[in-house]
């Protein structure tokens, strides 16, 4: 799997901030960027040049659906792989995610290996 | 009483017991937020320690593997901060939204989002058929 990449991880918790930038660095991961909602995220996404994205989906005052739709409806990069990494399981969530052009969806708590398979299917496409 | 109307003890005792219900409230949610804190507290210091552990079993070199295992485990555990800190949150939510639940008209949407109770959500196999099967 190319690491060369930069990354920008997306959650209100910064456990789980922690927790993602720790299991990407043992991947292989260095250039990681963060942000604690989709307002902010979005502002980051617009400057640089990611590679993937990896976000949450509950958050204040944008969440990471609506970062997702902001994404994908931009002129920026907008192909980039998004993945949701989130605890909302409802079905209607995640084909609400899957109609706005997710990569993949993870449900939290997860393991460094089921997020690096979803990376690396998520890189695939 | 006999200086007050029905209604007037009706509503002496009506504000009481919402003072009583809010300050109650006020200080359920004070505990939960406290607890919320208090978790995120104590994961960022068992992730210190993780790092420090993860730094010295790389540098004992690669025998030491089965320890940086065990370690990355005690670091995907804390994820139960975030999982059960969106919980109380969905707790926190429902009583500030206490008139309506008090009425019985509780618009139990707000409770829906967030973490799901076991066997309510979709697992990752499921999640998974979903997104690969309209591909």
């Amino acid at each position: 799997m190319n690491t060369d990449m930069k990354v920008l991880i997306v959650d209100d918790y910064s456990t789980m901030l922690r927790i993602i930038k720790n299991l990407l660095n043992q991947i292989g991961f260095t250039d990681i960027d963060q942000a604690s909602d989709g307002k902010q995220a979005l502002e980051k996404f617009k400057q640089a040049n990611y590679g993937l994205v990896i976000s949450d989906w509950n958050m204040e005052p944008m969440n990471g659906f609506e970062f997702l739709q902001a994404v994908r409806a931009g002129n920026h990069n907008n192909n980039v792989p998004f993945i949701m990494a989130t605890a909302e399981s409802k079905t209607e969530n995640v084909i609400k995610a899957k109609e706005a052009g997710v990569s993949n969806y993870i449900i939290k708590p997860f393991n460094a290996e089921t997020l690096k398979g979803k990376i690396s299917s998520a890189l695939a496409e | 009483m006999g200086d007050y109307s029905h209604d007037q003890v009706t509503k002496i005792i009506s504000s009481v017991m919402d003072k009583v219900k809010f300050n109650k409230i006020k200080t359920a949610e004070d505990e939960l937020l406290a607890v919320i804190a208090e978790t995120e507290n104590a994961s960022a210091a068992i992730m210190d320690s993780c790092e420090v552990l993860q730094g010295i079993a790389v540098n004992c070199g690669n025998k030491d593997k089965a320890i940086l295992e065990q370690v990355n485990k005690i670091f995907e555990a804390c994820a139960f901060q975030d999982i059960t800190g969106q919980r109380l949150l969905k707790v926190i939510k429902s009583f500030k939204n206490t008139d309506v639940i008090i009425n019985q008209n509780s618009d139990s949407e707000q409770l829906e989002n967030g973490p799901q109770l076991v066997g309510k959500g979709l697992s990752q196999d499921d999640i998974d058929k979903l997104l690969t099967g309209a591909k």
